[in-house]
């Protein structure tokens, strides 16, 4: 049966092996063409054959150029063959999500390697003067993904505050500290804030607002606003800088938003939510807070409690329902919720009795399902067999609440 | 007068070498064998180490390259267990795996010696980094003490077990990490500072009087704290003075050495020769400690390695226009 929980993705995709080695103009191995041969065959992606053909070519600008766009078709036909309601591109055509848009404005210089957590890092940059929209960030992938896709799409884009804060505030907090006239009463953190707020608002006017514009009028239906850094400076004018700008960003548009935010504080979001203009659904991040148990009670599903927050706050949107975990998992792993090559894949059973408990806190009508966060940490076939199970639980969950 | 020197305040960003390295052992994109990269690992920190020792940093710190986290590498303890989901340290946007306490904590192997290269440390001079017992407490997920004292002092116990054991010619300098007792929410509650003093004194009675205990706060002003920082039996007292202006803290006795974290870790902006030695004289001025170690306000870890030091390169020029003008 179909599920009456819409079902989406967040973002990101492992980009396969063969766009990696044909991306950078290496020889395509073995291994990778049986990738691309395999998961064509399995995905039923339309004239796959081509691509083989293709991996075997020389290097050239065009080649890169079609491979990036085969990479595309996989992962709609990877998302689309789960049955989600709403797909996107994987990001393949994106090398990094923050520095898809760091390279892409004026202003922004690349700095070198930062830790994010355990061994995986992220290229940070800084700004250098005030930042200047020079070319689209995302368009070109929102035309290729409309081409090919056979499912309605929702863009996920990074959104500007965290841009500004996983980034060197160079220009604007250079302006302040260059002027300190008095070292013993200066909290330069006072001073930084400042240069923060100047650049959000800078970014969302001269880069954000005529991305967007260009997303809107190409067709875009429904942009998701990536904000992983939102509450991590979890002081009350941090979030009103936040809120000021997303409405900012969102004014006189005619498309749904939506904020995807993860691994953060959700009694501070919650507090805030209200006041973002045009955001109809906050999808978020829980199954890494969560049990492994089944159980549809509290102390099951410690990991949902926070919805309570929303609801007691006022928020009256959607909520994308983290489902499954998407990082490596160093735990033992349950009889719901196996270990496989390091991930865990949840069972459906699992999945149905999360929903049914985020159900019983806001309504079975405002949730729709989906991971926790982006799946480019995992390999194919276990995401594929997590997103399985993300469908069939949605079923199953359907099927209790008897819609 | 006072003394003038240098050190650094956390862990070391890796560098562009090693983050290829890391990540492609951890995605399998290329071979590299768990050997390769633990050989990696010992040839940065020896050149980190030996860099320290060149430029006449006051502590030679071990890099604690190794550490995934700050908690991470504490996860052999017995009692000790690593959760599965990231939370987030603090405000930044790196993220750490909730330490777990299931049973009483104890010695199990030595799992801090193979976390640092302690043999590497200069003689007299080496030191290590670790989470203090408050912010150990704060940021664990308790499931078997059940009272933040205890807790504590379990900790506090087994830390000094663990370093005892270690080469105590090298190792003369422990820098207790504690954002946790400055960062707004998460404060001490009413009795928790007491209580942490007491795990202190565990601790410092464990190791013995041949190591210097520094107490680092950041991610907040610790203002209201130094009076009771400046009881504990403790050498120094780190302030991140990103988040803390000198004038908070005027009126307090400073009867400990100061680690004055002026550098900012996690700004790329390079605070000039000038501007560190006139910080410090503002300190000095104003506080009057017997000792300054001009230092980062916190881990370098959030800033690429290549800026990580140059801004030290500034801080030892820094400490030495400062150690000449105070005649030593």
């Amino acid at each position: 049966m179909a599920s009456r929980f819409a079902l989406q993705e967040i973002g990101s995709l492992k980009k396969p092996l063969w766009r990696l080695q044909a991306y950078r103009g290496d020889p395509v191995s073995e291994q990778a063409l049986r990738e691309a041969e395999t998961w064509g065959q399995r995905l039923g992606v339309e004239g796959y054959r081509e691509l083989l053909d293709l991996l075997g070519q020389p290097d050239s600008p065009e080649k890169r150029r079609s491979v990036l766009e085969w990479s595309i078709r996989y992962a709609l036909r990877f998302f689309e063959s789960v049955g989600l309601d709403r797909v996107y591109t994987g990001e393949q055509a994106r090398v990094e999500m923050y520095e898809h848009v760091a390279r892409r404005v004026q202003n922004f210089e690349i700095r070198g390697s930062v830790n994010s957590l355990d061994y995986a890092y992220y290229s940070k940059g800084a700004i250098i003067g005030r930042p200047v929209y020079k070319q689209h960030i995302y368009l070109d992938e929102f035309l290729i993904a409309k081409r090919l896709a056979r499912r309605p799409l929702k863009v996920p884009i990074t959104g500007p505050y965290t841009m500004v804060d996983w980034s060197f505030n160079e220009y604007y907090e250079g302006l302040r500290r260059r002027s300190i006239g008095d070292w013993r009463t200066v909290r330069i953190e006072r001073l930084k804030l400042e240069g923060r707020r100047d650049f959000l608002l800078d970014l969302v006017d001269a880069v954000y607002r005529p991305e967007i514009r260009a997303l809107v009028e190409a067709g875009a239906e429904w942009i998701q606003v990536d904000e992983p850094a939102l509450t991590s400076r979890p002081e009350d004018e941090e979030m009103r800088l936040f809120v000021e700008a997303w409405n900012r960003m969102v004014e006189g548009f005619s498309c749904r938003f939506s904020l995807h935010n993860c691994y953060s504080d959700y009694r501070l979001l919650a507090r805030f939510a209200p006041q973002l203009k045009k955001c109809s659904q906050l999808a978020l991040e829980f199954a890494n807070r969560d049990s492994l148990a089944l159980g549809v009670t509290g102390e099951a599903r410690p990991g949902y409690q926070d919805l309570r927050h929303f609801v007691e706050w006022g928020y009256e949107g959607e909520f994308g329902l983290g489902l499954l975990h998407v990082h490596r998992y160093d735990g033992g792993g349950s009889s719901h919720a196996r270990v496989v090559g390091g991930f865990l894949v949840e069972s459906p059973e699992l999945v149905r009795d999360r929903i049914l408990y985020a159900c019983s806190i806001v309504g079975a009508d405002r949730i729709a399902c989906n991971p926790d966060c982006g799946g480019r940490r995992m390999p194919w076939e276990v995401y594929h067999r997590k997103l399985q199970s993300l469908r069939r639980g949605a079923e199953l969950a359907a099927e209790v609440i008897g819609c | 007068m006072a003394r003038f020197g240098c050190v650094i305040t956390g862990i070391h960003p890796r560098s562009e070498g090693l983050v290829r390295l890391t990540r492609a052992y951890e995605l399998g994109t290329e071979r590299v064998t768990a050997a390769a990269l633990e050989r990696a690992f010992r040839e940065e920190s020896k050149r980190l180490i030996s860099y320290q020792w060149s430029r006449g940093f006051t502590v030679v710190m071990d890099p604690s390259l190794k550490w995934k986290d700050h908690f991470r590498p504490l996860s052999s303890l017995r009692g000790l267990e690593v959760g599965a989901g990231y939370t987030r340290w603090f405000t930044t946007n790196t993220f750490y795996k909730k330490p777990l306490v299931v049973g009483e904590l104890g010695v199990g192997g030595n799992p801090l010696g193979a976390s640092w290269y302690i043999s590497m440390l200069p003689e007299g001079r080496g030191g290590v980094f670790l989470p203090g017992p408050y912010t150990f407490y704060r940021l664990c997920e308790d499931r078997f003490y059940g009272d933040p004292l205890r807790l504590m002092k379990g900790y506090a116990s087994v830390i000094s077990s663990l370093l005892g054991a270690l080469d105590s010619r090298r190792l003369v300098y422990v820098q207790l990490s504690e954002p946790a007792l400055t960062f707004e929410a998460t404060k001490p509650r009413r009795g928790e500072l007491e209580m942490y003093g007491e795990a202190v004194k565990v601790l410092v009675e464990g190791l013995g009087g041949g190591v210097r205990i520094s107490v680092h706060t950041f991610f907040g002003s610790p203002a209201e704290l130094l009076p009771f920082l400046m009881r504990l039996p403790i050498d120094y007292v780190g302030v991140d003075f990103v988040r803390t202006s000198i004038s908070e803290l005027e009126g307090v006795r400073f009867t400990k050495g100061l680690i004055c974290g002026f550098v900012d870790a996690e700004s790329s902006y390079m605070e000039s020769v000038d501007e560190i030695t006139a910080f410090a004289g503002e300190v000095v001025e104003a506080l009057a400690p017997p000792e300054v170690l001009m230092a980062p306000n916190m881990d370098l870890r959030y800033l690429p390695a290549s800026i990580a030091e140059a801004k030290l390169e500034r801080l030892v020029e820094a400490s030495r226009v400062l150690m000449r003008g105070s005649g030593e």
